[in-house]
């Protein structure tokens, strides 16, 4: 990928995070509420997570299907409204417009940037 | 009608793809192995054309393509990641948000982009990154039932998962989830030890015998918490990964006297002791999380899989510990066995087709041996039109007879074989191979061979049917993902005087026969065993017993045929080039037999360490 559209899909990506996650982030901080637990508490007895589901349904493994921006909208607002998650929700069709953005950006040349080979590849 | 299910892993590690029909595995590969390049995380169009090809199938006729993960709840956590981690989340966000959105939630069109179809489905399906491993682990094992567990870095948000498989169902209860990660947590200790995270896991383990468990304390105190039942939590302040792309910050580094190993730089004793502490913390979580869902499922067998359950000192320690009567682990444990559990997934758990019964306690991996096979005739194709000097032995006994000779003398064997390995070991098919009783063979193949680090241990690939007169082991080992002890009565005395004294220098303990099986044998008499079994692997087993006659000893020194940082061989071609660029002395491609000394001096100047970028 050329220099201008790295710096056009990290523009892209700041102002998403600038315009959406930073306020949501800061509501979050301001009530005390964590996305997830940052450290452990021993008043546990145990740290496993029941899983909703203990085995994946047909409809589940379509759950990740997008042919295009407006089913991606469609999947990230189930998801998220599942997880009782519905500010994100509420936004499903932002990332997904910012998606349809994204995607002539790396189609031409995929990311030519590899990560550190010194840090674990997990997003 | 055949069920045509293709699986494909790719965009974090070993990119990989599988094929199955009707619930066998008809092909199964890595990128890396087409692309030469090192755990290559790319979209696996040469992996997946192998794939149709190795099954004469059109993509058109697929049934269902699926991907081993799904990207919408793997984007689902980075928000939440960035949401957690606050202003210093926003880089990371920018840069995995990017590479999500804008390419790797798009599986119609890589696939249709490398394939020109989407199969009869007409959409790519979706598994959960965890049901993947597990499906990996269970559908292949030779249980009827099971216990699953599943323990690596991250998929979406698991990082632990427990479960249990029956016929052709598979369920997961129960999980920890990022970022408490037992896997990253030991990814974490190999980044601080100067190694690479997803490669050097292997040699963080390899070290860990040299040191004491001197900081499992401060681990334990400060890292992580462990419950009884092995799950845990780690203090995520001491770890930069989620506002970083760094595994470990300053806080981390103040715990344990100083900044990260720089990489290459000498290793010190403090890196062998936070190695051994490592270990030995993993070791006692994976044996609590075993004894936990022994307890919770009944089940008397346990199948794995996962990045960790690579760790084979941990697992050697957990069939020793016999927890479970039995326990079968999935060779391709890491990301690439990821493709072939959801495409048995969905074979069995979205087209609803039975599980065929395990036949007498065999397992359907068949070896391991689902790559790339080339016969004699494309092997003399290539030694001829590359004027290559070579000597065709068809009669089998001769052959091996012959190859099984230079062994004997100290010779060090390219060995290429049959369909190529599946997973990240050799088992055989694609091996260099020595002689387990000369005590310079570890140094000679560390140095002159494979170019790597001196401290690391070599595999025996020892007769199934004498393992028991060398090693403390009852279980198969088939595909060398058990370390088990040396037999005390084979061990040498070992003079450590100097090295607990305070002499870091490894070489002297290094250099110490450890055992009549010196090559094999590592510091704390322990071994990567592979038990070899005339049924699954005939030819290699065929080659060690003509070992055995020569010498009386039945096992060889079987490691990767590669140098540091290239994939193992796939290729004739392959083969021939890392051969000349090594001090291999002899190179076996099916029938063909390649002499070192008759070999032309190579035009090709290019140095591999340039090529391949170091592991």
């Amino acid at each position: 990928m050329n220099s201008t559209k790295d710096a056009q899909l990290a523009q892209l990506m700041g102002t998403l995070y600038d315009e959406v996650l930073a306020p949501i982030a800061g509501r979050m901080r301001a009530q005390g509420v964590q996305a997830f637990p940052l450290a452990p508490d021993v008043t546990w007895l145990s740290y496993y997570v029941r899983r909703r589901r203990s085995a994946m349904t047909h409809a589940d493994f379509t759950s990740a299907a997008c042919a295009d921006p407006a089913e991606l909208a469609l999947r990230l607002g189930a998801h998220w409204r599942a997880l009782g998650r519905h500010e994100l929700a509420g936004h499903a069709a932002r990332f997904a417009a910012d998606a349809a953005a994204a995607r002539p950006l790396l189609a031409a040349a995929p990311a030519a940037a590899q990560p550190s080979p010194y840090v674990y590849a997990m997003f | 009608m055949s069920r045509l299910i293709l699986g494909i892993s790719a965009f974090y590690h070993d990119a990989a793809a599988a094929l199955v029909r009707d619930g066998q595995i008809v092909a199964a590969a890595q990128e890396e192995r087409f692309s030469r390049k090192k755990h290559d995380p790319r979209f696996p169009v040469n992996a997946i054309n192998y794939c149709l090809e190795e099954g004469f199938v059109d993509a058109s006729e697929l049934d269902a393509i699926i991907f081993y993960d799904n990207p919408v709840a793997t984007f689902d956590r980075v928000v939440e990641n960035a949401l957690a981690a606050g202003s210093g989340g926003r880089q990371q966000f920018v840069e995995a948000a990017g590479q999500i959105l804008g390419d790797k939630l798009w599986l119609d069109d890589h696939v249709r982009g490398a394939i020109g179809s989407l199969g009869r489905e007409g959409r790519v399906l979706f598994s959960e990154h965890h049901m993947a491993h597990a499906a990996s682990a269970f559908y292949p094992s030779p249980f009827e039932h099971a216990a699953i567990l599943t323990i690596d870095g991250v998929g979406e948000w698991a990082t632990t998962s427990l479960g249990s498989g029956d016929g052709s169902t598979v369920r997961l209860f129960s999980e920890i989830n990022y970022p408490h990660s037992l896997g990253l947590l030991y990814s974490a200790f190999t980044y601080f030890c100067g190694f690479k995270v997803n490669s050097g896991e292997y040699k963080l383990m390899g070290l860990a015998p040299y040191g004491e468990p001197r900081y499992y304390e401060t681990i334990r105190r400060a890292l992580i918490d462990v419950r009884d039942d092995g799950s845990y939590r780690l203090d995520t302040s001491f770890f930069a990964y989620l506002d970083s792309m760094q595994m470990t910050g300053d806080k981390f580094a103040s715990l344990f006297g100083g900044p990260a190993r720089a990489p290459e730089t000498p290793i010190t004793r403090r890196e062998m002791d936070l190695a051994a502490s490592v270990q030995k913390l993993t070791e006692e979580i994976m044996l609590k999380t075993a004894r936990h869902l022994r307890e919770i499922t009944g089940e008397s067998r346990l199948v794995m899989a996962g990045g960790v359950a690579l760790n084979c000192v941990a697992n050697g320690k957990l069939v020793a510990e016999g927890i479970f009567d039995e326990v079968w682990i999935q060779p391709a444990a890491g990301d690439a066995g990821g493709a072939l559990g959801a495409a048995l997934l969905a074979n069995h758990m979205y087209f609803d087709e039975p599980r065929t019964a395990p036949s007498r306690g065999r397992d359907a991996q068949q070896g391991s041996l689902l790559g790339p096979r080339f016969s004699s005739a494309e092997v003399l194709a290539y030694v001829e039109r590359n004027n290559l000097p070579y000597q065709q032995v068809t009669h089998r006994d001769a052959r091996l007879e012959t190859v099984a000779a230079a062994l004997a003398e100290g010779k060090i064997v390219g060995w290429f074989t049959g369909r190529m390995e599946f997973g990240p070991r050799s088992l055989g098919a694609r091996s260099i191979l020595g002689d387990p009783r000369n005590p310079a063979t570890q140094a000679l193949m560390n140095l002159k061979i494979k170019y790597r680090e001196s401290f690391r241990p070599f595999a025996p690939s020892v007769l199934r049917e004498r393992a028991a007169e060398y090693f403390e082991l009852d279980a198969a080992s088939p595909y060398m993902l058990l370390v088990a002890p040396v037999n005390k009565e084979r061990r040498l005395p070992m003079d450590m005087a100097r090295f607990y004294g305070g002499d870091d220098d490894m070489m002297s303990v290094i250099n110490q026969p450890r055992s009549d099986v010196p090559a094999i044998t590592h510091v704390d008499y322990s071994a990567r065993v592979q038990t070899v079994d005339a049924s699954t692997s005939p030819e290699f087993h065929a080659l060690i017993r003509a070992f055995e006659r020569l010498t009386g000893c039945p096992m060889l020194v079987n490691t990767s045929f590669n140098v540091r940082g290239e994939p193992i061989v796939c290729s004739p071609q392959d083969a021939y080039r890392c051969f000349m660029r090594t001090e291999m002395d002899l190179l076996v491609m099916e029938d063909v037999l390649l002499w070192r000394k008759d070999q032309p001096v190579p035009q090709d100047n290019e140095d591999w360490r340039t090529t391949y970028e170091l592991d």
